[in-house]
């Protein structure tokens, strides 16, 4: 290995390496206070439980990088799983066909925040803050407030079912990590998220087309959305309006822990990754210590400003300096 | 008139991670004095007034004021000393009359925190008396001519009680007769006892204006002398350290065909510009701040939209509406602000070199480590970029080091037409050199390039030909070999 390659590596750990150790301290901490946790099926377990936050993370990391925020992916979430589930259960659509179009719509609604926000120069917290009104709003007039139940198998089986014993949301999850991470690193698209985040106007100038960019990652976020949708809508075989609440701040959290920063350019798939776990973690800790859920509420909000703290220290180290 | 020493610096030495940016600098101003600093970008002129402004700390020497050896820990520190600095950048508040913009952070009070009016005003009549001008307190400051703001800058100083004034460049913007209205105020300020350090591009200024003229040259103090005793070229001999003719490496170059023409060129920023380049011809595009050099070359580049007249690349047509399509025809951009629109600072040295490139290196949307690896070493190669490893941060360069990456990830899309922003703004002179026979290397190779500079020895030195700009048109165009600075300036501040 040459000295750069080493180098690259020592530098792509350094930026991962700190919340890397959290996780490990924070497994190492309930192995020893729980019995229960330190096992091969608790970790499928967590795995399962964090797998639609995560599938959101990663559209929101893309959003992110480029300095952009989706407020709006828990009830769009919630509502693409109601037109999901009525599209099987009301209109008796075939399941491929319910699925294709939830996510179609997933991308439609994601390109209405990337048009407000590069045509209209919307500010993209505002816009999906009052996109996530609407739609939840939206969720009830369409379902009437109550839950849409009865899907077949075949539906239920992408968030309920198993694969080679390994729940399928959790094989999803990770496949989707991986592709997520390649696109990110390895294609044109990827570098030029990291150049409109890291700097817009330089981005621009570089002759990169800085608003299709910022539009395709949301589009992303909305396609992710709706798998996100459907993984919950089929765990709990049943599409609530009133699901998913709150997921974008649970999944806008595991960026930050992982190292994104909302003024976008920082931070990997990784990262978010490990964000995502971290937050599963603890609440599965939480969870087997028989500690109230209120604390755990608490406990993820006061991981991201330990987060958000660190940052803000290394900007000011950097700023210092310069 | 009898002038007392009132700021005396003695070996006053300062380092930045890899630079030496001021070296055992010594100098002295008096009251009723107005001393000139000359140098070029990057001698050190900025470093000295941050560490007179209390920005930076010196790492060794010592700053006596009025006679008491001191620190200026912070610029609040130095505001208290008398220090005040009066930049480029205006800090007015537009929506502001003159004198609350005169005493903001410190208006006259009454009871309860009202603001005691009479006394503003009557305050700031003083103060408007010295600067000599003849307007009233009430006015709002956002509507008043970018001279007068300048002045009333100035008046902030003296509200604050300042004795040393240092001026960075007020000139830059403004022209000719907005100029002389700036120094008779300051020569006025000398007779009552200020001592003012004024810092200008414009040599010819410094001879107007200055008592005494003192050159900086790579962080160290060449030499200062009475005005009197400098002329044009001993004071350019001293800040560049070689004829002109060896500091700037202008080769003969065979000029080809027409590459680019414009016509009548017109929007918001520029009216009715015409002009063409050939082949491995240098343009140089002067003027003052604000005369519409660089929305020109961000015109022609796609940034900004036109709206009547047109552009020919080889005699065709052609549309250009941003700088993606500017990059297709051939035409690339140094931006003026390294910083704001050049880099992504937080990125790796790799990273930005391939920055504009990245679909060129790419297949099928994939890009190899290995590919933008290899383009990487031959740019840091060929440019002598200065860095520990690609992987580098960009923002941990020095400013030269920073300019050649920009001037990589530009050759990487082999323009035929390259337009340049103050290319060597801020940079050391070592830099400054290499990237001037880059410059000339491009010229070689038949590009066609359009140099903005505010530095008229740059582009004496460096171009064929000079359009002067002023108020977003062309006034004049010149062949280099019949200009000078005064020629120039004369036509850019509107004195012809």
């Amino acid at each position: 290995m040459d000295a750069a390659k080493k180098n690259k590596i020592k530098f792509e750990m350094k930026g991962n390496l700190s919340i890397l150790m959290g996780l490990v301290v924070l497994c190492i901490f309930f192995s020893i206070a729980s019995s229960k946790f330190l096992s091969a099926s608790n970790f499928i377990n967590i795995l399962l439980q964090v797998s639609n936050v995560g599938i959101v993370a990663i559209g929101g990391m893309f959003v992110i990088l480029t300095g952009g925020i989706d407020l709006s992916s828990g009830s769009m979430s919630a509502i693409l799983g109601l037109f999901m589930a009525g599209f099987c259960v009301d209109n008796g659509f075939p399941v491929p066909i319910a699925i294709v179009l939830g996510i179609i719509m997933g991308i439609v609604l994601g390109f209405v925040n990337g048009l407000s926000v590069t045509r209209l120069r919307m500010s993209p917290f505002i816009v999906t803050l009052a996109m996530q009104s609407m739609l939840r709003g939206l969720g009830n007039v369409y379902s009437m407030g109550t839950t849409i139940s009865g899907m077949p198998d075949s539906f239920n089986f992408i968030g309920g079912g198993k694969l080679w014993g390994i729940p399928f949301p959790v094989i999803l999850l990770i496949f989707l990590f991986i592709l997520a991470h390649y696109v990110l690193s390895k294609t044109v698209f990827g570098h030029q998220v990291y150049a409109v985040g890291g700097n817009r106007e330089a981005a621009y100038l570089a002759g990169i087309n800085v608003k299709r960019i910022e539009l395709t990652t949301y589009l992303i976020a909305g396609g992710l959305t709706a798998v996100a949708a459907l993984v919950l809508t089929g765990r709990l075989a049943a599409a609530l309006p009133t699901a998913a609440v709150g997921l974008e701040f649970s999944a806008i959290s595991a960026i930050v822990i992982g190292g994104g920063s909302l003024s976008g350019g920082k931070g990997n798939m990784f990262g978010t990754l490990i964000g995502v776990l971290i937050i599963g973690v603890l609440n599965n800790g939480l969870n087997l210590l028989n500690i109230s859920p209120f604390w755990s509420q608490f406990a993820q909000g006061f991981i991201i400003f330990i987060a958000v703290l660190i940052d803000a220290l290394n900007l000011r180290r950097i700023q210092d300096k310069a | 008139m009898n002038s007392t020493p009132i700021l005396e610096l003695t070996n006053v030495s300062k380092r930045f991670p890899g630079v030496n940016a001021l070296k055992n600098v010594n100098l002295t101003l008096n009251t009723n004095e107005i001393l000139g600093l000359a140098g070029e970008n990057g001698a050190g002129k900025s470093t000295l007034i941050k560490i007179l402004g209390g920005v930076h700390q010196p790492d060794e020497g010592s700053i006596e004021l009025y006679g008491k050896q001191t620190e200026i820990q912070n610029s609040h520190a130095a505001i208290e000393m008398g220090i005040s600095i009066i930049y480029q950048e205006l800090s007015l508040v537009p929506e502001l009359s003159v004198a609350e913009n005169l005493y903001l952070g410190a208006l006259p009070k009454k009871q309860a925190g009202r603001i005691d009016f009479k006394t503003l005003y009557e305050n700031s009549r003083e103060i408007l008396n010295i600067l000599g001008l003849d307007i009233s307190p009430k006015t709002k400051v956002g509507g008043l001519g970018i001279s007068i703001q300048q002045l009333v800058e100035i008046g902030k100083a003296l509200v604050r009680d300042a004795k040393i004034l240092i001026m960075d460049e007020p000139t830059s913007s403004l022209g000719r007769e907005d100029a002389e209205r700036l120094f008779l105020t300051m020569k006025n300020l000398k007779q009552k006892g200020y001592g003012i350090i004024f810092i200008s591009h414009r040599l010819n200024e410094l001879f107007g204006v200055t008592d005494h003229i003192t050159v900086l040259r790579d962080g160290e103090i060449i030499e200062t002398r009475p005005t009197k005793t400098w002329d044009m070229d001993s004071l350019v001999f001293a800040m560049v350290n070689r004829k002109i003719d060896q500091f700037y490496p202008k080769r003969e170059v065979p000029i080809g065909e027409k590459v680019l023409t414009t016509t009548n060129l017109e929007n918001k920023l520029i009216h009715d510009i015409s002009f063409s380049i050939r082949a491995g011809e240098i343009v140089g595009i002067s003027g003052l701040m604000g005369s519409g050099r660089s929305e020109l070359v961000k015109t022609i580049y796609g940034v900004y939209r036109l709206k009547k007249g047109n552009i020919q690349i080889d005699g065709k047509q052609c549309r250009i509406d941003s700088p993606q399509s500017a990059l297709k025809h051939g035409i690339a951009l140094v931006p003026e602000n390294r910083k704001a629109e050049g880099l992504v600072l937080e990125s790796t040295v790799k990273e930005n070199v391939v920055m504009s490139v990245l679909k060129k290196i790419s297949r099928f949307t994939f890009i190899s480590v290995n590919t933008i690896n290899k383009i990487t070493d031959y740019a840091v190669k060929y440019f002598d970029i200065r860095t520990s490893s690609r992987n580098q941060k960009v923002i941990k360069l020095s400013g030269g080091n920073q300019q050649k990456i920009v001037f990589a990830r530009i050759a990487e899309t082999n323009p035929r037409i390259l337009l340049l922003d103050e290319p060597t703004r801020g940079i050391d002179i070592g830099s400054k050199v290499e990237i001037y026979n880059k410059i000339m290397d491009f010229a070689e190779k038949g590009t066609a390039i359009i140099i903005v500079s505010s530095d008229i020895l740059e582009i004496l030195g460096l171009t064929d030909r000079v359009l002067v700009m002023k108020e977003g048109t062309i006034v004049v165009e010149v062949n280099t070999k019949d200009a000078d600075s005064k020629i120039i300036m004369d036509y850019a501040t509107g004195g012809k």
